[in-house]
């Protein structure tokens, strides 16, 4: 899993409920538009994001598209950030080496 | 606001040729999802006063370009891998036009700042015909342009009139004291006077800059609303 997605993941599930701008996700996870956008376009390909439009608010102001992860990235999500924290703590130290040929 | 509806077309060229770069079939709606963010993200007062959200507005539009052009397809709806084996080469080609964006802009601030110094150096130490009538010539044009309706702007017009006053106090000032002829004093002041206009407009487009975006833009002005697409 990439930082970037790793990034986003958290913030989805902060609030799986909530429903987030592209912006709003821009800042909450500190990443350019650049990267998020891609990003979510394949996670969207993937059905872990869905997206929807809102209805504008005011007259004349443009609507704006939100996301939300559905059931499965929520899943998903969870599942991968569990894994990357057991991998953290193992650490990079305890990595398994394969054993070497005189010692079988 | 006039800075505002600005900084927003310059964004939404930016986003309209991010989208060029996408499937027609998704063109349409990416269009009306980054040009939305736009306006918010310039009033948004959290990030900062207006110059900062004008910069992270400009920022927010050029990086979405930036994405679509290295990860193009992102949106096609396939993973990364062999699409994304030319991005190495793409980004080194997006970081020299960055830098090269950045070196332009650092090169208009060192004019800028040579061309005041130029005057202030002509200003303290003596005129100089050959400097004096073309700083009259060009803030001439200056002047001109900034009084028809594309480029009109009160602060450029107050701007380049002072510096026609400047230049023509140094311009009479070389000539008096070449044929001897009124008090060198007189045009001095003149072209001090000048200059502290052209500062004193510099002051207020800076204040302008400072303003500008702090009021929201009513809802159907401006090209936040055009809907026109990419």
């Amino acid at each position: 899993m990439t930082a970037p997605l790793e990034r986003v993941f958290r913030v989805f599930l902060d609030d799986p409920a909530a429903l987030r701008y592209g912006y709003d996700l821009m800042k909450a996870a500190g990443l350019p538009s650049g990267t998020l956008y891609p990003l979510l376009a394949r996670l969207q390909a993937r059905e872990l994001v869905a997206s929807a439009w809102e209805t504008p608010r005011q007259d004349g102001e443009r609507p704006r598209r939100y996301y939300h992860l559905t059931g499965e990235g929520i899943e998903v999500a969870r599942l991968e950030l569990a894994q990357l924290s057991a991998r953290r703590r193992r650490g990079p130290g305890r990595r398994v080496r394969p054993a070497p040929a005189d010692a079988r | 606001m006039r800075g505002e509806r600005t900084a927003l077309r310059v964004g939404e060229t930016l986003i309209s040729l991010a989208c060029r770069r996408l499937p027609a079939r998704i063109r349409q709606e990416r269009y009306q999802e980054w040009l939305a963010e736009l306006p918010v993200i310039l009033r948004d007062r959290d990030t900062g006063p207006a110059p900062v959200r004008v910069v992270r507005m400009l920022a927010f539009a050029a990086d979405t370009l930036r994405g679509t052009a290295l990860a193009p397809d992102a949106y096609r709806g396939a993973h990364r891998g062999a699409g994304a084996r030319n991005t190495a080469a793409k980004s080194i080609r997006w970081l020299g036009t960055g830098l090269l964006l950045l070196g332009g802009l650092l090169a208009c601030a060192l004019f800028l700042l040579a061309y005041e110094g130029c005057i202030v150096y002509q200003l303290a130490t003596g005129p100089n015909l050959a400097f004096s009538v073309p700083l009259v010539l060009v803030n001439l044009g200056f002047f001109a342009a900034s009084c028809t309706p594309r480029w009109a702007s009160p602060w450029l017009r107050w701007y380049s009139m002072g510096k026609v006053v400047v230049g023509a106090g140094l311009s009479i000032r070389a000539i008096a004291s070449l044929s001897g002829w009124g008090h060198p004093l007189l045009f001095a002041i003149i072209s001090y006077c000048g200059y502290a206009i052209s500062v004193a407009c510099l002051g207020m487009a800076v204040v302008q800059a400072g303003r500008y975006p702090s009021r929201p833009q009513h809802a159907d002005q401006g090209p936040g609303n055009s809907l026109a697409g990419p």
